[in-house]
């Protein structure tokens, strides 16, 4: 027997989601689906990404400024609108304390 | 999201895939075929080819 490939083992069409889908789609997505993460896959059936829950952080430029998208509260999903950028420039300006990460 | 991910064929092998999942640190991996995409293969995927019992957590 030939060495077993990934034809072998893998999910076939396994939950995808399209480069135009929102943020809010995503997160339904991932809890529909239950999953941490969705290939992105274009009309032409070309994967151009992952977006994973990581992905549902903003990250600053030096990326250790996390500010969630979206928060679970009372059972409902909270969705910051993107004025929370202002708010995240804020934070940015406001002096680090090293061991306030995570 | 991340752009051009890492992806795999269908003919890549078992071992190939737990090589690439080590080293670029990733747990899934989209699999292409003829350029399209056909699936996902994941390290809990490779683990259980390799008979290998993935961690409880």
């Amino acid at each position: 027997m030939s060495a077993p490939t990934v034809a072998d083992i893998m999910e076939r069409d396994a939950p995808s989601i399209a480069p135009e889908a929102s943020v809010e789609d995503v997160v339904v997505r991932f809890r529909e689906e239950d999953v941490p993460a969705l290939p992105v896959v274009n009309d032409g059936g070309r994967c151009v990404g992952i977006v994973t829950e990581k992905d549902l952080v903003i990250a600053d430029e030096t990326g250790d400024l996390h500010v969630p998208h979206y928060i679970e509260l009372f059972g409902g999903l909270v969705f910051f609108p993107p004025e929370l950028r202002h708010f995240e420039q804020r934070l940015r300006k406001r002096p680090r304390r090293r061991s306030a990460t995570s | 999201m991340t752009p051009d991910p890492v992806t795999v064929e269908l003919d890549t092998t078992v071992q190939e895939v737990a090589h690439l999942i080590v080293e670029r640190g990733h747990s899934r991996l989209p699999v292409v075929e003829h350029g399209r995409y056909a699936g996902l293969v994941t390290r809990a995927d490779v683990l259980a080819a390799l008979q290998v019992a993935p961690a409880e957590d």
